[in-house]
């Protein structure tokens, strides 16, 4: 790809990377909640059952 | 709890650091009387060596779990961190002192060291910043410390003046550690075209400081594994108790961590538009480092800290802190200078090293001597409960 102008470069490096922090996001909420799913499971079990 | 005092001084271990410090001992001589270039393969191209490489760069990123976990524990109160923040000041204390002895090797007029301070301070300087900020943290560290080390010799009063000022001495450590762990990227921001694209980022003050996170979160469970067969008779029961729930924790704060900085580092070849040398063999040692040393260890550190898996924990901390290694490595040697031939390219040479790894002895000597005397893996009887 090519660029004429500055003005093309940083229209085309930002629209990458805002699309790439959206991602990111994403991907920090599935990192988070592969983490600590198993926190969940251990909350939701009757109290004589956690040990 | 019993002290090594009593054991034979020719042990194994003791045999070996004998050793690493006689030789070092001889090279200190001769860098001393006989000049950096005799000893060194630096050159006009290349004037930062591995000394600067790794017992600067990698000194100070694997020392940050001094503030890390000061910072959990005191500022964010998170209490049941505290049976590790004592290793940790020692380890970041010794580390930053070790980075301020290494310097005197590497400056051409080590004398002169405190002139950037006291006689001629350069403001503008991003050095003078860091030189600053390093003496003002090894002062902070040292305080911070030092109430292990009155209570070892008895000193009440002094102990209980200077533990008053801890949430003090924490904001002004993390205060500190912020300023200099990102000027050290920032360093090499000065330097666009000596350095390879992908490396090179106007966000490496950035990349610097949110990898001194996981940096220094590793080295607290690396060292603490490391540390706990040899001293488990020194450690009382509040902390072998809390160990398990100290490597867990760390264990994912370090996984979000690498995952903020994996970020960042794609981000950082999105916004120069770099992506076509990830196609290049350069490429595919960027990739080596960011997939394999970034992305991994956060993925192992999440399913480490999702199934309780201590020992996948554990060596993913010592995945993360020779990615570390590797980084600073990359950024200050590897990728630096790539356009020259490779007969002008910088390798250390043997005495290099071996300063380095001397230091590094010097370090771990250190550290065995004040663990195997004072209060740093368990509480002395004396302030039980006094946090």
């Amino acid at each position: 790809m090519e660029f004429y102008v500055y003005h093309d470069f940083m229209m085309h490096t930002k629209n990458i990377v805002y699309i790439l922090m959206g991602l990111f996001v994403v991907g920090f909420w599935g990192l988070w909640a592969f983490m600590t799913s198993r926190d969940e499971e251990i909350h939701k079990m009757p109290e004589h059952d956690k040990e | 709890m019993t002290t090594e005092t009593n054991k034979s001084l020719m042990t194994p271990a003791n045999i070996i650091t004998g050793i690493f410090l006689a030789i070092g001992l001889v090279i200190t001589v001769l860098r001393f009387t006989k000049g950096l270039g005799y000893v060194t393969n630096l050159d006009q191209n290349n004037p930062w060596g591995v000394w600067i490489s790794f017992d600067l760069l990698c000194g100070v990123a694997l020392a940050a779990g001094g503030y890390t976990t000061s910072s959990a524990c005191y500022i964010f109160g998170m209490k049941k961190y505290h049976s590790a923040v004592r290793p940790a000041i020692l380890t970041a204390f010794l580390g930053y002192a070790l980075v301020v002895f290494a310097l005197h090797y590497d400056v051409g007029r080590p004398y002169r060291l405190v002139y950037p301070l006291f006689v001629s301070p350069g403001t503008t300087s991003l050095l003078f910043e860091v030189g600053l900020c390093v003496f003002l943290y090894v002062t902070v560290l040292a305080i911070e410390f030092s109430p292990a080390m009155f209570e070892w010799l008895g000193m009440k009063n002094l102990r209980n003046k200077i533990h008053k000022l801890t949430l003090a001495l924490t904001v002004f450590g993390v205060v500190l550690s912020t300023l200099h762990q990102s000027s050290l990227g920032a360093l090499y921001i000065a330097a666009p075209s000596k350095i390879h694209p992908l490396w090179y980022s106007p966000y490496l003050a950035v990349l610097f400081f949110i990898s001194s996170i996981p940096a220094g979160l590793s080295m607290v469970i690396f060292e603490g594994t490391l540390a706990h067969k040899p001293w488990h008779h020194m450690m009382d029961k509040t902390h072998l108790d809390e160990h398990e729930g100290v490597i867990l924790g760390f264990a994912r704060g370090a996984s979000i961590a690498l995952a903020a900085y994996f970020c960042v580092k794609i981000v950082a070849v999105g916004y120069d538009n770099n992506w076509h040398y990830l196609a290049t063999g350069w490429g595919a040692w960027w990739l080596v480092e960011v997939l394999g040393f970034v992305a991994l260890p956060s993925l192992l550190y999440a399913i480490g800290s999702r199934e309780k898996n201590i020992k996948l924990i554990k060596w993913t901390a010592a995945l993360t802190v020779f990615g570390i290694i590797l980084n600073r490595f990359n950024v200050s040697i590897v990728a630096f200078n790539y356009t020259l031939p490779s007969s002008q390219r910088y390798f250390p040479s043997l005495m290099e090293i071996g300063v380095s790894i001397f230091v590094v002895t010097v370090g771990v000597t250190a550290y065995r001597f004040i663990v195997s005397r004072m209060p740093i893996f368990f509480e002395h009887p004396d302030y039980k409960d006094a946090h």
